[in-house]
């Protein structure tokens, strides 16, 4: 196989493993929307603290999969109370609740700055095992990221279209008063989602953390790319979520073989640009009934 | 006495709508509820299910107060709403609507029941609810609505939309629920239809409940009609 098409499918795998890690992320953004109506502005900081917390823990515990189960029971601990104290009392004024996670946002950003520092770092993998791909060695981290995105991406699907509970939250996004009248605690569904939205971001950040910078201002690059996957996939649209989240990632991943990383950056708004020129309710997103 | 609601004032932010409303509906008994456009059937059912509260007033349920209780947990109560314009989870499929009825009764066979009274849907339960037409939403929203295996059973304007065909099993269906002991109130624009079942039927104008009758009392009596509704009947 030739070199410069060996690097091309190198490109492509790390933008394919990032996008999975992006798919995560935008999925816990969207449902966070679906369902409460709430631009999360801190969302990618939910992400940072997920990096950051693994930056500590996975040494600390010494075990990666230890720390990837106990980060995001430290950021449901967080999450519930955002939820509960922060934007619950502002239930449904958006505005409001969006001005809220962008004070939130900035807020878990300077206490990264406080306790963690302000200059990026970075970690050892946790699994430094390397596989052979076409006689090139390839870090065995990088797949166990995607196996674990994709269990947990399967997992979600599972959740929210085969089991009641899914039932009750889909209920609760189509239409909460009539989910109420069926005797749906509508609140409790708010209050669960915005935590599984949550802990998606931060396992995203535990994921991503070793083949990464952590670093405080982290979340700003990927919250912009979640966004756009959220958009570009339609809104509510799993499916949609993913294929969005590959396609960008690989997309921006093989451009930057030619590209400046700032112009492949660039090259990511063009496709959105495009794509909601010919499709403004996304890839997957359904027409207003 | 099954439902009543005392002196219920309810105002949507600062529109005043209902401007005390009171009535009763008795155990087994089929009420209905009629007025013009705009008078407030819809906030008086919306009240009572909880989706807006009473500024003042009392709505209690079979004995308990549940002026001031959370919607879901009156959700959870003996009562159902079939609303008006039915409000069933579109993108969900037709399994997945009835299934938000049986959350709190889940039992095997409910559905059997629901088929028995609407045989059609038997056969569309993995569409799309929203997919559906006019009849066929009207009997999932109905089917979700009795899986809860309410006491009481609200409907509002069920007719609306309806092919006359669909209108008379409705009525059917109605009935039958009623005979095997479901209480109904009923909100309906087709005065027939609502006359055809009521026991008792309450006049609604401007916010307030003006009159009532049995059907009885309301035999040849066009002049109430026209009252009340403005309409010849
Ligand atoms: N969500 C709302 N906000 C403000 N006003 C409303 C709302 N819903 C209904 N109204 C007003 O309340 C009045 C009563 O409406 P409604 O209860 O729907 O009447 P009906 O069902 O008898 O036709 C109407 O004047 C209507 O415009
Ligand atoms: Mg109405």
């Amino acid at each position: 196989m030739p070199e410069w098409l060996l690097n091309v499918l190198f490109l492509l795998m790390n933008g394919l493993i990032w996008g999975l890690i992006i798919a995560l992320i935008a999925l816990g953004l969207s449902l966070i929307f679906g369902v409460m109506g709430i631009v999360n502005m801190a969302h990618g900081d939910l992400y940072m603290v997920g990096a950051v917390l693994a930056f500590y823990l996975i040494p600390l515990l010494g075990s990666f999969w230890l720390a990837l189960l106990v980060v995001p029971l430290i950021i449901a601990v967080i999450a519930a109370p955002i939820e509960r104290f922060i934007l619950r009392p502002y239930e449904g004024h958006h505005a409001v609740t969006m001005i809220a996670t962008v004070g939130i946002s900035f807020i878990l950003q300077q206490a990264a700055l406080a306790t963690y520092g302000g200059i990026p770092k970075k970690m050892a993998d946790p699994w430094d095992v390397t596989f052979n791909l076409f006689g090139v060695s390839y870090p065995g981290y990088r797949l166990l990221i995607a196996g674990i995105s994709i269990v947990i991406l399967a997992a979600i699907w599972l959740f929210l279209y085969r089991t009641s509970y899914g039932v009750l939250i889909r209920a609760s996004i189509q239409d909460k008063n009539m989910a109420a009248a069926m005797g749906i605690d509508v609140n409790r569904v708010l209050i669960g989602t915005f935590v599984l939205g949550s802990v998606l971001a931060a396992i995203g950040g535990v994921l991503a953390a070793p083949i990464t910078q952590v670093f405080y201002l982290m979340g700003a690059d990927v919250a912009l790319l979640a966004f756009i996957v959220v958009i570009i996939g339609g809104l509510g649209s799993l499916g949609g979520t993913l294929v969005a989240a590959l396609s960008l990632c690989a997309i921006e991943g093989v451009m930057s073989a030619v590209l400046n990383p700032t112009l492949s950056k660039a090259a990511i708004f063009v496709v959105m640009i495009v794509i909601l020129m010919i499709r403004p309710r996304g890839l997957f997103g359904e027409a207003e009934h | 006495m099954l439902l009543t609601l005392d002196d219920v004032h309810t105002y949507y932010g600062k529109s005043y709508i209902l401007q005390g409303v009171s009535l009763e509906v008795n155990k087994r008994e089929i009420v209905a509820l009629l007025g013009r456009n705009g008078v407030g059937k819809t906030t008086t059912l919306n009240t009572i299910i909880g989706f807006v509260k009473p500024r003042t007033g009392k709505i209690s349920l079979d004995g308990v107060d549940i002026t001031a209780m959370q919607a879901f947990r009156i959700g959870r109560l003996k009562i159902a709403y079939v609303p008006q314009g039915r409000h069933l989870f579109p993108k969900m499929t037709v399994l997945e609507n009835l299934k938000t009825g049986m959350i709190h009764t889940s039992r095997s066979g409910a559905l059997d029941r629901v088929f028995e009274l609407f045989p059609n849907i038997r056969g569309k339960l993995n569409q799309k609810a929203g997919s559906l037409s006019g009849g066929e939403q009207q009997a999932v929203a109905i089917s979700r609505a009795i899986l809860k295996e309410p006491d009481i059973l609200m409907l509002d304007e069920p007719t609306t939309g309806l092919m006359p065909l669909f209108v008379a099993s409705l009525q059917e269906i109605i009935a039958k629920l009623n005979a095997e002991g479901m209480t109904i109130l009923l909100v309906e624009e087709r005065v027939p239809f609502a006359l055809a079942l009521a026991d008792r039927v309450y006049f609604m104008v401007k916010g307030r409940v003006e009159h009532t009758a049995t059907r009885e009392e309301l035999q040849g009596r066009k002049d109430i009609f026209v009252r009340y509704l403005g309409i010849e009947v």
